[in-house]
């Protein structure tokens, strides 16, 4: 009886999770229905949620990316990796998977959150600063808005996850402030697509950073790194 | 700004160039590929530029340089392996990796540097082929001629999936083993894969690549599978696709049949109309054909003179009368109309049949019919002469109105309807007017017409009988082409003169005016009516409207025969009112005796009252 208890529980988890795996759009996905006050989702819901997330966002940033780079960056010769500075650099995050494996998951969890945090307010302002560049195409701005609301998501998720993980402990608010709004507003045609390109370049890092953190903490606390 | 990213700046300025791809003219070396297997390592590969028949590790040395924690290092820091990827290569093991961290790597060559690449270890991801190919067989159809396999492989034993590392995303192919072309599958995350649909008889290979997911490039293929599937069973059933050609054959012939037969019943009215055109049958209201055929001449005699009765009676008629009178005080259409109306509903009324005649048995349906009424039908039994009585007179009012109007226009130029209104006028009445003859100079001078009805002698080379060929869906009715080349002008171009020569000949109570003196009337003044055409293509034809002219539209010149004296006038009826000789029913009017000088001797018609008076 416990034992089909806890197949059927185990079951009804894996039809969860394929459903969650198998599902492409992330919005379709519900965790609690709505008006559920008291709704617990396990852990491994969220987790494999915020991986979806992640990876979609990081699908998402290099398509910008890509897409930016093909219409603009074209024999302008942006020469940004070299010196590419993203402001969230400062922050100290394992830079190899040695240095992700021996961190505790808290302060990963906490590393993770920072990132997000800092990349709301450029998210917010590239939208808006898309919009005026001159022909932008579609493909880029439906993206940036995209990135954007997913952004936001995962942090709240992240912010859920962090709280199931080690309730009651609460970091501040730390995230590294971007100052380079003024940069994208330049009148200069050449500046003002460089800015994009470095902002578009250091979110596609930022994202893959994420979203290679997540995996590597859902394996090491859902899957008890065997994935 | 920091020296160093300034320096940096220029450098790689400088060799962006060369990163693109731009083709190596001079045999320097440079840069052929940067990869991580498992983002945890990278190296990079180089190309010799020149051959050397020795190797000289000094000559051609590798310097990185990487940004950590904002700050750039100070120095380029020599390639810590020159072995362990290769000849020609430089291997960063872990400690020397960081992701997410840009690095710059520069070649020199005898202390110049030839070639310089900057890039961050994530984006030079390029996983190690999957090992440990095998497949199992799932099943076999129940044909015994396909099958379908289930391939595994194990990831690349240096990618760390299982601690989530990096993520793997794999593509497999397979391919015949004598064909040229893989056929490729979409990629899946798991390490298996189904492949359906083989053949039994077949052998197949099998291989594998891997990529980093988000990535676009794949790594290696993995060494290839072969795959021999178990041999066919001897019972399994020949699935060769044959073209059905049997059976596309008897459907193709029954087929068409069908459609012959389709077309055969579909077009029968028409292959019957061609094969078989309706024979015009004699026909006259109240009158039995067989009676005409079988010559009972008392019957016939006496049904006729009811329709003799008909004449006098419309003839009389008070609604004739009113059509004459014109109306000044409501010039517009609409009493037009209605005085038209009225008469065409007493034609409808009186002759329903004769003139309404549609798709019945009698013959007059040819009457109809514009494509076989093009013969003349000389003194035949074709349509009812009687019927076409009215028309004539109806026509004379019309005609009394055009050449009054024209009179008009003539006589007071601050008119504005010339004869070239009479075609717009026509194409107009095709249209809405239920007049044959719309006029439009008519509404304008419709008043001033009024005063000039009592002068009906203008009217000159009329033919009073002509056979109606149509009747327009309006009401109007469309007269075949007649006495076209007499009628061809109209007769209010005439010069005042001309008509006023004419005029004496004509008796004033006479219904009919013979074409001989019309042709006086014409051959008077043909030139003045040749100046006054301006669009001679509707003028020339018939003042009424036959179906040629509503056919034919301004293509015809205005210099068509205008000599009508030269040709003889042809009747295209001869009135039915006495039956002389058994033999028909046909007057022939020369033998009538012509004891007035009234009568014009060359007139082959007489009115009602005049015969009446000629016999007793």
């Amino acid at each position: 009886d416990n034992n089909e208890g806890r197949t059927g529980s185990l079951l009804f988890l894996l039809l969860l999770l394929s459903d969650l795996l198998l599902c492409k759009s992330v919005a379709s996905l519900p965790i609690c229905p709505s008006g559920a006050v008291n709704c617990q989702v396990s852990l491994r819901d969220l987790f494999d949620r915020a991986v979806i997330l992640s990876h979609y966002i990081h699908n998402l940033s290099s398509e910008m990316f890509n897409e930016f780079d093909k219409r603009y960056a074209q024999g302008r010769g942006f020469i940004t990796k070299a010196i590419n500075s993203c402001h969230t650099s400062s922050l100290s995050t394992p830079e190899d998977k040695e240095q992700a494996q021996q961190i505790h998951h808290e302060d990963l969890l906490n590393v993770i959150l920072r990132v997000l945090r800092s990349w709301n307010d450029p998210l917010y302002h590239l939208v808006t600063e898309v919009r005026g560049l001159h022909e932008a195409p579609d493909a880029i701005l439906s993206r940036a808005i995209e990135i954007e609301e997913q952004n936001r998501r995962l942090l709240e998720g992240m912010e859920k996850i962090v709280h199931q993980v080690h309730p009651g402990v609460r970091e501040n608010e730390v995230y590294s402030v971007w100052s380079g709004l003024p940069s994208l507003q330049m009148a200069d045609e050449d500046s003002r697509l460089f800015a994009f390109y470095n902002l578009l370049h250091c979110l596609r890092r930022d994202s893959h950073k994420i979203d290679s953190y997540l995996k590597l903490l859902k394996c090491r606390i859902v899957y008890d790194s065997n994935c | 700004m920091d020296l160093w990213q300034l320096l940096l700046t220029l450098a790689v300025a400088g060799s962006s160039s060369a990163f693109s791809g731009s083709e190596d003219s001079s045999g320097k070396p440079k840069f052929t590929k940067c990869r991580s297997p498992e983002l945890e390592t990278f190296s990079c590969h180089w190309t010799d530029g020149v051959r050397r028949g020795f190797k000289s590790p000094g000559s051609t040395q590798l310097f990185y340089i990487r940004r950590s924690t904002q700050e750039w290092t100070q120095e380029w820091k020599e390639c810590p392996d020159y072995v362990s990827a290769g000849e020609n290569s430089c291997y960063f093991n872990s400690s020397y990796t960081s992701i997410w961290i840009p690095y710059c790597i520069k070649l020199t060559s005898n202390g110049g540097t030839v070639d310089q690449k900057c890039f961050s270890v994530e984006e030079i991801v390029q996983p190690d082929p999957p090992i440990g190919l095998n497949w199992t067989l799932l099943n076999i159809s129940l044909t015994g001629i396909h099958a379908d396999i289930q391939v595994r492989w194990e990831p690349p034993p240096n990618a760390d999936v299982q601690k989530g590392w990096i993520v793997l995303e794999y593509e497999l192919q397979y391919k015949e083993v004598n064909e040229s072309q893989w056929k490729t599958m979409d990629p899946v995350l798991s390490t298996s894969v189904p492949v359906y649909s083989l053949r039994l008889d077949k052998e197949y290979e099998v291989r594998v690549r891997s990529r980093q997911r988000n990535s676009e490039k794949y790594g290696e293929f993995s060494e290839v599978l072969y795959v021999t599937l178990p041999q066919m069973s001897p019972f399994a059933c020949e699935e060769d696709f044959q073209f059905p050609w049997f059976l596309i054959t008897i459907f193709g012939i029954f087929g068409l049949t069908m459609i012959l037969f389709l077309f055969i019943f579909s077009k029968q009215q028409r292959i019957k109309m061609l094969i078989l055109p309706p024979v015009p049958v004699p026909k006259i209201k109240g009158i039995d054909p067989d009676l005409l055929k079988e010559g009972k001449l008392e019957e016939v005699n006496t049904i006729l003179a009811i329709h003799d009765n008909y004449k006098p009676e419309f003839y009389n008629d008070d609604s004739w009368v009113e059509f004459i009178e014109l109306d000044i005080d409501d010039p517009d259409e609409k009493t037009e109309g209605s005085d038209t109306d009225r008469l065409l509903s007493n034609d409808h009324e009186k002759s329903l049949n004769i003139l309404g005649a549609k798709d019945d048995d009698s013959g007059r349906t040819s009457c109809y019919e514009p494509d076989i009424l093009e013969t003349d039908f000389n003194a035949s039994d074709m349509c009812d002469g009687t019927s076409e009585v009215a028309q004539p007179q109806r026509l004379k009012g019309e005609v009394d109105l055009l050449c009054l109007d024209q009179k008009n226009q003539n006589n007071s130029p601050s008119t504005d309807a010339t004869p070239t209104t009479q075609q717009p006028s026509v194409i107009l009445a095709k249209e809405n007017k239920p007049r044959p003859l719309l006029i439009s100079g008519t509404e304008s001078t419709h008043q001033a017409a009024h005063t000039q009805l009592s002068n009906p002698s203008s009217l000159a080379n009329i033919d009073f009988y002509a056979q109606v060929s149509d009747i327009t869906p309006a009401g109007s009715v469309v007269l075949s082409p007649g006495q076209k080349n007499k009628a061809g002008i109209s007769p209010c171009d005439m010069h005042p003169e001309a008509v006023s020569l004419c005029q004496a000949n004509f008796i004033m109570d006479n219904a009919y005016f013979c074409e001989a003196d019309a042709k006086k009337c014409i051959a008077v003044a043909p030139h003045v009516e040749a100046e006054s055409r301006v669009e001679p293509s509707f003028n020339q034809e018939d003042i009424y409207i036959t179906t040629e002219s509503l056919t034919t539209t301004a293509g015809q010149s205005g210099t068509a025969e205008r000599a009508p004296s030269s040709e003889m006038p042809v009747p295209d009826y001869t009135s039915i009112h006495i039956v002389q000789s058994p033999q028909g029913l046909v007057l022939n009017a020369t033998a009538l005796p012509l004891p007035d000088k009234e009568f014009l001797s060359s007139c082959g018609y007489v009115s009602t009252d005049q015969l009446n008076k000629i016999m007793p």
